[in-house]
């Protein structure tokens, strides 16, 4: 037995307040008679037990206490353990992608239709399901996991709100079947206005789809960039691609506006489901560009705007440090807009050398410079925490979506003359080989740091093919003019970590609204995505700008569309016979009984004591 | 309950005319002599010397000259004296209970006991029976001198209405002091409430004194069947003390039992000692009391 609510034993404490009633009540009635004989023979023979004949003078006091007592055992809501053989699990996933904040002719939100969709569903099914409750947003989120609390479910489906962001429904699914596999019994329920969840889908497999929403027209900027033209680097080329995700064909008005003054448009029909893409080539070079979508009747315009700035080259100087740096300093001189050195150990002078990238190859300086650095099979390092390099043959293993390893073949990286290092707490492991690190990256210091265990000088690896590619994920991951690293990903409501550059001692971020917030070197910066659109971020030394960089967030887009799906009534599934440990509620008899408690002694003070 | 402000007002006792004449042609029933051949208004199987002849007999020497027939003489020859019956006076004792118990009920105990003693003498002095009289209280109170003749009517009404109920009960010790007058035994009533734990030791000392005695033990409805709810502090209208009883519908019902069983001893006990146990009720009228209870349990005839 344990207690939801132990405070309220507090309760209890009325007992006194009985108590002070019974003794402050009025003074009880004095009868004169004519003798006490017989009342003396009567309580006598009537009394032989004395504790139950104070038991019956004090029996309406005993049950009021009594009622007191238990009611207080109520309100702290005692619960028990109990042995329950559950139903088959059940997991709700409500799309809150940015088309279900659109509120169809008839008036309601499609998100309302899906928190109604799923309700029934959770009334539909038995009261002994776990239900789980999955919000399919740019993160997926679970709002509860396999409870039978029916409030907190209605709690957590009545909270949903859609974001301004594409829902990234498959990743959704794939949590909600790790908590309700359909192949197991349980049941995975997807809520969308998504119409291309299919169930030929493999990520669809054993979902019922509940679809909501009207069929409405929308168009979405699906990608804009812009570059300056080979030929005439003082023009400007913009490309649009924009894409129906209605249900009928329309024809859709494309602008792009460079900065604060030229625009131009384009007229551009667009079929049902269709993809079209649009190239402005006579754009003025300017600070940045915002290409906009305009649709008759377009059902989201959230997903119409989005915005681009020229990536000029940053003129990364890279300076590698090592006795064997030639493989690495051709590698980095095939990557745009760096400018690679190579030097020895012993030529190596720390204070004259002003590199936004160091390599450091078999060698690790006693201070490490302001600026990132990529330290190549190093000595052990205990400032970072590295500790002395062994050797190894398993096969590594490499971190999915790593950004140093993008388009990387690992298979290819094994030599005999690799060594690993145990993780430093700081990063994070690109390639393992067992519990030791082959490639790992983080920030400590301020500064972008990346171990490096594989031989960088063998032929093996610095003739393979995908070594520049390597070194180009490098370079942009360490990029210190980058204040949102390589791979980290931007959310709405989720505010990012940024890394300012080492030397900058300010570092201030622009809304797309015009706020401007600024950071200290001592104040973690970050940047919280609340509107859709370009966020720059400016880096100071001094009063010097240092770097600025435009984040252009633009919203996902999802398709309105018509319903389809499965009756939520219908639902059935095998029940599993898996028991479980169970929290049962027992206030509400306790609380019976104290109602009961109250209604005896109603009972014994009008029926039994009073003589009428 | 008791209302110790109420007082009777003298002449409490006023029967009418057909209650008199009906109380003038009772009389106490005795059952046998108790020997005080006094000169009264009953006979006795002795002989004596009243006016009612009741036989001759042979003179013998010795006897007195006054009672020779003369008329038997002159036709016989023969001396012959007169026997004549023997007239008893009846000792009638009249005990009123004047503890403070008996002023409870309506009407009060104490009225209609004091009333039926009162009809009870005046049947005995019309009946030229000595009427003795006693107030029992915590002691013995006031007493009535043995009188006869319906002359003292006027007197024995003014010493029961000259009672109050009031103090505790001690009727055992009151009788012993009454029994150690050494007045003749003879019919006796007790009227009382007998709320007294030696309430027993008393009768059968009255009994025991060779009294025919007859106890009317009168009790109220109100203390029969008490009637009231909750808590109730009970207080002895005699001693102050007092009882803390909650009044459900058990103790009521267990109470009613123990009065019956109570009275039920009492009338075992009575009969055991041949003593008549009448009992009776404070709002009964009196002329019922007299006429039929009374005359149902032998008492008056």
């Amino acid at each position: 037995m344990s207690w939801a609510a132990p405070l309220a034993f507090a309760w209890a404490g009325l007992t006194v307040a009985v108590l002070a009633f019974f003794l402050l009540r009025p003074r009880r009635q004095r009868v004169v008679v004519a003798s006490l004989l017989i009342w003396r023979r009567t309580i006598h023979a009537r009394a032989e037990d004395t504790w139950l004949a104070w038991l019956r003078r004090h029996a309406l006091l005993l049950l009021q206490l009594l009622a007191v007592v238990v009611f207080a055992l109520a309100l702290a809501r005692p619960e028990r353990l109990a042995m329950v053989e559950p139903g088959s699990p059940v997991a709700l996933v409500v799309d809150v992608s940015a088309s279900m904040a659109i509120t169809d002719r008839d008036g309601t939100p499609r998100i309302q239709r899906a928190r109604d969709e799923a309700a029934a569903l959770v009334h539909a099914v038995g009261d002994d399901r776990r239900i789980s409750v999955i919000t399919a947003g740019a993160v997926p989120r679970t709002l509860v996991a396999q409870t039978t609390d029916r409030a907190a479910v209605t709690r957590a489906l009545g909270g949903i709100e859609p974001e301004a962001s594409h829902g990234r429904i498959d990743a959704a699914l794939d949590m909600a079947r790790s908590l309700a596999d359909p192949a197991a019994g349980g049941i995975v329920a997807l809520f969308t206005d998504t119409e291309s969840t299919g169930s030929s889908q493999p990520a669809f497999a054993g979902v019922r789809t509940v679809v909501v929403g009207e069929p409405a027209p929308n168009v979405a900027l699906v990608s804009f960039q812009v570059r300056r033209r080979l030929d005439t680097p003082d023009v400007v080329q913009g490309v649009v691609a924009a894409r129906n995700d209605g249900s009928t064909d329309t024809t859709a008005a494309i602008a792009v506006t460079a900065g604060r003054g030229t625009t131009l448009s384009r007229t551009l029909d667009l079929p049902a489901g269709d993809r079209e893409i649009l190239v402005f080539d006579e754009l003025p070079v300017a600070p940045g560009y915002q290409a906009e979508v305009r649709a008759p009747d377009d059902g989201l315009p959230t997903d119409n705007l989005a915005f681009a700035s020229l990536a000029e080259p940053s003129g990364l100087s890279v300076m590698v440090v090592g006795n064997e740096p030639w493989p690495i300093v051709r590698a980095l001189q095939a990557v745009p807009a760096v400018t690679a050195q190579a030097i020895s150990v012993e030529a190596f002078d720390q204070d004259a050398s002003t590199a936004d990238l160091y390599v450091f190859q078999g060698f690790a300086p006693e201070i490490l410079p302001p600026a990132s650095s990529v330290l190549v099979q190093p000595p052990a390092m205990p400032a970072l925490e590295i500790d002395a390099p062994s050797t190894g043959d398993v096969r590594p293993l490499a971190l999915a979506d790593s950004p140093l390893l993008r388009s990387v073949d690992v298979g290819d990286l094994l030599s005999g003359a690799d060594v690993n290092y145990a993780p430093p707490p700081w990063a994070l492991v690109d390639l393992s080989v067992g519990d030791r690190a082959l490639l790992a990256h983080g920030v400590v210091y301020g500064r972008r740091i990346a171990v490096v265990g594989f031989d960088m000088a063998g032929p093996r690896v610095s003739q393979a093919p995908w070594f520049p590619v390597f070194w180009a994920n490098v370079v942009r991951w360490a990029d210190p003019f980058a204040p949102l690293p390589e791979g980290v990903t931007l959310e709405p409501g989720r505010p990012a970590r940024l890394i300012p550059h080492p030397r900058a001692d300010r570092i201030t971020v622009s809304s797309p609204a015009g706020d401007t917030t600024e950071f200290s070197r001592l104040q973690p910066a970050v940047l919280d995505v609340q509107t859709p659109g370009a966020y720059t971020v400016r880096q100071f030394v001094g009063q010097e700008l240092v770097a600025q960089t435009s984040i252009d967030f633009a919203p996902g887009v999802a398709a309105p569309t018509g319903r389809i799906g499965v009756p939520v009534g219908s639902v059935s599934t095998p029940e599993s016979t898996q028991r479980i440990q169970q929290q049962t509620d027992v206030w509400p008899w306790i609380a019976g009984l104290a109602l009961a408690l109250l209604v005896v002694e109603w009972w014994i003070f009008h029926r039994v004591r009073g003589v009428r | 309950m008791i209302d110790r402000t109420a007082r009777p007002a003298l002449p409490a006792f006023a029967p009418d005319a057909a209650f008199r004449a009906k109380l003038a042609n009772l009389s106490l029933v005795s059952q046998r002599p108790h020997g005080h051949l006094h000169t009264g208004g009953r006979r006795s199987r002795a002989t004596g010397s009243s006016l009612e002849f009741a036989d001759h007999r042979s003179y013998s020497p010795g006897d007195d000259y006054r009672q020779i027939d003369w008329n038997i003489y002159a036709r016989t020859d023969e001396l012959f004296v007169k026997v004549r019956e023997s007239e008893e006076t009846l000792v009638v004792h009249l005990l009123l209970d004047v503890s403070g118990s008996m002023a409870s009920g309506a009407p009060a105990k104490f009225e209609t006991a004091r009333a039926v003693l009162a009809a009870i003498g005046w049947t005995a002095l019309a009946s030229r029976d000595v009427v003795a009289g006693a107030a029992l209280g915590v002691g013995l109170g006031e007493t009535f001198a043995p009188r006869q003749g319906e002359g003292y009517l006027g007197r024995f009404l003014e010493f029961l209405w000259r009672q109050q109920a009031d103090g505790t009960t001690g009727l055992s010790r009151a009788v012993a002091a009454y029994n150690a007058r050494a007045l003749p035994h003879g019919v006796a009533v007790l009227v009382s409430d007998l709320l007294a734990e030696d309430a027993p030791r008393a009768i059968g000392a009255l009994a025991q004194r060779g009294h025919e005695l007859t106890v009317l033990h009168v009790l109220d409805d109100e203390f029969a069947n008490p009637a009231f709810a909750d808590e109730v502090e009970l207080i002895d209208a005699e001693g102050g003390s007092s009882l803390e009883v909650l009044g459900d519908v058990d103790l009521l019902r267990a109470y009613r039992q123990a009065i019956g069983d109570w009275t039920s001893d009492l009338q075992r006990f009575c009969h055991r000692r041949h003593v008549r146990y009448v009992p009776i009720r404070s709002n009964w009228a009196v002329e019922d009391i007299v006429l039929r209870r009374l005359r149902e349990h032998g008492t008056l005839a």
